[in-house]
């Protein structure tokens, strides 16, 4: 079994595979309901302070304050997500906050119509209160898509961060242990990247588990696992 | 080859490509990028491409194969940035891809139009035929607050201005008016019903306020005051509405296009009617406030005024854009 297919049928996730013109697939990462819901939050908020700073400045300056609130904040209240969508790469306060992003459906940068929709239906998946129709839609669209996003054909994927690629420095290799599959070699080499991730404690703990294939404990167990981790990277 | 062999033979370029991307992505998507940066931009996303493939196939670890993974598609989504400025969007949309979306979606311009006409004419019919029909629709409270607004001794006529400046009247028009009509656009993307609803209630009461005032004598006071913004705004309004119904037509009825795909599509032409229809509503706005309210112009010039921009804004959505190149307004 190929490790590609093994991860595609084995795995619930929320990855969203596309294929590029290269002809390769990338897969994108989908964002969920509890996190667009406090971007949304965060959006949302700024837009109630803005208009309302605007309201409490304009206003008391006399009936021209009042025509010129009015104006403003009926753009500031409408615009508010295209600017920042289309001026910030589909980035808002509230998405940038969450690590999140609002591209097309096929992975490309959000253009101004796309955007546009999305915004204006924000009135219709707030109905009939607290965005309960796109909390619906998204959770029966399978790609976590709100009516906005259906009509706009855009998703919201996480923007991650790029780190760098740390492997531990690790200069013993051991040879493999007999009857391991590509899926187990696979197994090796991601524990020993994410060890950086584990507590000391945890990291022995889970190479322990591996006692009755390689009969060591304790310390030993995780020298010897990445001993051989290193073996299937760069041969022994 | 194992995959620390890999890695050095193409650590670098991956480095290099981070970097390139960091710069790519500061400038909205390298738009001011110079050709030759883009070229090996290009070919080292090709490679990288190519990578990721191989890395795949042989099974190398999760870890490198999501950067790999997170390199193509940061690249992706950089090499299709839109080249074209937003401003050079604009022009050509009000030129000609306004009036001739418009024109592509006139069954549900129709549509739109009859509901808001349709109860209009039957509630004015009634009115003329017999006054207190206007009780079905208004009440005596709003009756009477429309005799006032609309009475000869008043100065200045118009809703809701009770001597505000024509700024107030202004901000007001452009943020309630243009809120309706976008309103009326998003929600008939729910089987069109609420659009075809706000298109009909509009009808009736425009119709009843303004057959009621004909009746008792102040025909003139409405009328010279409605005649300049009436083309642009009752255009707007109907075309709000024949956006949301596109919307909710492709839910019902969505051929042989899956429901989404037939949304998607929809919804590409409804946002440039609806746009197009909420600028026609901040013009409408401004004559609203600054015209339509002076008292000094006679009615005959009002009028005169108004018949010119009903023939303008028909003539624009019935001939605009005719012999421009298709590329341009079929591109979304």
């Amino acid at each position: 079994m190929q490790p590609d297919q093994l991860t595609e049928h084995t795995l619930v996730d929320s990855l969203l595979t596309l294929e590029t013109f290269t002809g390769v697939d990338i897969k994108l990462r989908i964002a969920g309901v509890y996190i667009r819901g406090i971007a949304r939050l965060i959006d949302d908020v700024l837009r109630i302070l803005i208009v309302s700073a605007l309201t409490a400045l304009l206003v008391p300056t006399g009936v021209v304050g009042i025509g010129l609130a009015a104006v403003l904040g009926f753009f500031v209240w409408w615009s508010y997500n295209v600017l920042f969508e289309i001026l910030n790469n589909g980035v808002t306060p509230g998405k940038h906050y969450m690590g999140l992003r609002a591209v097309n459906a096929d992975g490309t940068p959000i253009r101004w119509a796309n955007s546009v929709i999305r915004s204006l239906l924000l009135v219709v998946d707030f109905l009939p209160v607290g965005y309960l129709l796109g909390i619906i839609t998204m959770s029966l669209s399978g790609t976590q898509q709100r009516i906005g996003d259906i009509v706009a054909g855009t998703i919201v994927v996480y923007n991650r961060p790029l780190k760098s690629r740390r492997i531990p420095d690790i200069q013993r290799s051991a040879p493999l242990p007999e009857h391991l599959t590509a899926e187990d070699q696979l197994l090796f080499l991601s524990f020993q990247e994410r060890m950086s991730e584990l507590s000391p404690e945890r990291a022995i703990e889970l190479a322990e588990t591996l006692e009755p294939l390689l009969h060591k404990q304790g310390q030993d167990a995780l020298i010897e696992v990445n001993a051989i981790a290193q073996g299937i990277r760069i041969g022994s | 080859m194992k995959q620390s062999a890999f890695e050095s033979a193409h650590g670098d370029l991956w480095l290099s490509f981070e970097n390139q991307l960091a710069k790519f992505e500061k400038v909205a998507g390298g738009r001011s990028r110079g050709g030759g940066e883009r070229d090996q931009f290009v070919t080292e996303f090709e490679q990288i491409s190519k990578q990721l493939a191989i890395a795949k196939t042989r099974g190398y670890s999760l870890e490198l194969v999501d950067h790999l993974n997170e390199l193509v598609t940061r690249g992706h989504f950089v090499l299709h940035h839109s080249q074209t400025s937003p401003l050079n969007n604009i022009v050509t949309f009000f030129v000609a891809s306004f009036a001739h979306e418009v024109r592509k979606a006139r069954y549900f311009v129709a549509v739109a139009a009859s509901a808001l006409l349709l109860p209009a004419l039957v509630i004015g019919a009634m009115i003329q035929y017999s006054p207190h029909y206007v009780t079905s629709v208004l009440s005596s409270a709003e009756i009477q607050q429309i005799e006032r607004m609309y009475s000869t001794t008043q100065s200045r006529i118009g809703r809701e201005r009770s001597g505000a400046s024509d700024i107030a009247a202004f901000g007001f028009y452009v943020y309630n008016n243009t809120q309706i009509g976008l309103t009326v656009f998003a929600t008939g993307v729910l089987f069109c019903l609420p659009s075809i609803l706000a298109l009909g209630f509009n009808g009736l009461f425009i119709s009843a306020i303004i057959n009621h005032l004909s009746v008792i004598g102040l025909g003139t006071s409405v009328w010279s005051f409605v005649a300049g913004h009436s083309a642009l705004e009752l255009s707007a309004i109907v075309l709000s509405g024949a956006a949301g119904i596109m919307l909710g037509y492709a839910l019902i009825h969505p051929g042989s296009l899956p429901r989404r795909e037939a949304l998607r599509r929809a919804g590409s032409s409804a946002v440039k009617i609806v746009l197009g229809a909420a600028f026609m509503f901040i013009v409408a706005a401004f004559i609203e406030a600054f015209w339509s309210s002076l008292q000094f112009v006679s009615p005959e010039i009002k009028y005169l005024v108004g018949a010119c921009l009903w023939v303008l804004t028909l003539s624009y959505f019935l001939f605009a854009g005719r012999n421009a190149n298709r590329e341009t307004s079929s591109r979304t």
